[in-house]
């Protein structure tokens, strides 16, 4: 025997929006429900004959308040109170899954080109700064790997880079210390000379002595003159504040 | 011998012969001209700076105040006997800026700039400017102390670097300043009771979720 209920809009309109899995550039089309004249009302929906109202309900309330609290699709996926969700899933079945260390790949690829070559000036840069707390909160240190092999194969834009390895020295997080240093010490040896000096910067920013030593011998072993200065003069800087 | 000083990005000034490998001859790259362009009335903005650079720092925070956030401050100190020798156009005049003293006694245009002009200064600067950079933690003292002593008008000031300078707990103290007011910039006992009220709910709301699964 087959239940009809009647699904107040309120408790679907967390399917309605428009869905977006795991990246931006992969779009879910908008699904709506047709709506009968009354707006308040959905079409009727059929569902299992051993699931009630009320469990709908709670459900469906439920994945109102994580919506809202985690800004993201909903957890609970469930096809019996919303035939939505399964064309959700039936067009993602050709879409092919990606790995989260892509996922991480491209947010920061979208980071370091939120700002056009020709904005990026020394302290004009808080919209990249503000994408990389978020982004570095989300992925962490994992992040940061990825950060440096972006760095070291010349894969973005180098001044955009210079500028995010500055923000990364100056992230107030002192739990993260050790894993910033690390990765702005190994970036002292980068092919790129803006890098190198983004680098630098980066290491002043952080303001921990124990950058001294690198600094002095990245500053010997380099060949451009202006950039061994500059790496001489933030060695000498973070001892003279140390 | 007086000085012209001029804010530049340093990493633009590093080529030389055969660096960048495409670079031939004695051509000029075209990055370092980024460094001097000029207003739509072909005019470029320097500080007069005396032989002992005493006003640099002053400059600096002038400069620095328009800005978003304290970074480095790259700039060129150009001689400015070599700039008139040259025939360049020197007019001392006062531009609108945080620091209205420091712009009416120091502040001047190079007026009537061509593009030779424009590449006789770069060959000049590469030749003959000393290049010099002032950290990005000291800018931030030198602004914090500027603000204290009052020198700066705060209304023209930038007003995100204004936010980001009143935001430290003690004007002057060594303090990171986080890109943004969230959890991340609290202070460090509020910030790990963010932190922990945060992922304890997350925690129990994945929890309720798993269970409605079932």
């Amino acid at each position: 025997v087959r239940t009809t209920y009647r699904i107040p809009a309120s408790a679907t309109d967390v399917f309605e929006t428009e869905t977006i899995i795991e990246s931006p550039r992969i779009t879910v089309p908008k699904i709506t429900i047709a709506t009968s004249g009354d707006s308040l009302t959905t079409q009727p929906a059929d569902v299992a004959e051993s699931f009630t109202f009320s469990r709908s309900m709670t459900r469906s309330f439920v994945g109102v308040v994580m919506a809202v609290h985690l800004g993201i699709q909903p957890l609970i996926r469930d096809e019996r109170a919303n035939a939505s969700w399964v064309c959700v899933e039936r067009s993602n079945e050709t879409t092919p899954r990606r790995s989260r260390d892509e996922v991480i790949e491209e947010s920061l690829r979208n980071i370091l080109c939120c700002m056009p070559a020709h904005e990026l000036e020394d302290g004009m840069t808080w919209p990249l700064g503000i994408g990389l707390a978020a982004w570095f909160e989300d992925f962490g240190e994992t992040g940061l790997a990825k950060l440096a092999s972006v760095a070291v194969t010349n894969k973005s834009n180098l001044e955009s880079l210079s500028h995010a390895l500055r923000w990364i020295g100056r992230i107030d997080n002192p739990d993260s210390v050790q894993a910033r240093l690390r990765l702005l010490i190994g970036l002292l040896n980068a092919p790129s000379g803006t890098v190198k000096d983004g680098a630098a910067l980066g290491l002043v920013e952080l303001g921990s002595p124990l950058a001294i030593a690198p600094l002095e011998n990245a500053a010997r072993t380099e060949t451009n003159t202006s950039l061994q200065r500059d790496l001489e003069q933030a060695a000498e800087y973070l001892k003279q504040s140390s | 011998v007086p000085y012209l000083l001029r804010s530049i990005n340093k990493r633009k000034w590093d080529w030389s012969a055969g660096n960048p490998p495409w670079l031939i001859g004695d051509a000029i790259p075209a990055a370092p001209f980024g460094d001097v362009s000029p207003s739509a009335d072909s005019e470029l903005s320097v500080w007069w700076v005396p032989d002992d650079k005493s006003n640099v720092h002053r400059v600096v925070t002038a400069i620095a105040a328009g800005r978003q956030h304290p970074d480095k401050f790259d700039y060129a100190l150009i001689e400015e006997g070599a700039l008139r020798e040259l025939g360049f156009v020197l007019q001392q005049v006062a531009e609108s800026c945080p620091d209205p003293q420091a712009s009416e006694q120091w502040h001047h245009n190079l007026k009537q700039l061509t593009a030779d002009d424009l590449r006789r200064l770069v060959d000049l600067i590469k030749r003959t400017a000393e290049l010099d950079r002032v950290q990005g933690p000291q800018v931030k003292k030198l602004l914090t102390a500027a603000l204290d002593a009052r020198r700066l008008d705060e209304t023209k000031v930038n007003s995100k670097l204004l936010e980001v300078l009143r935001s430290q707990p003690k004007r002057g103290a060594q303090v990171t300043v986080g890109p943004s007011p969230s959890v991340r910039s609290a202070p460090s006992n509020r910030r790990r009771i963010l932190t922990m009220a945060r992922a304890s709910l997350t925690s129990t709301l994945r929890a309720c979720a798993r269970f409605l699964r079932r």
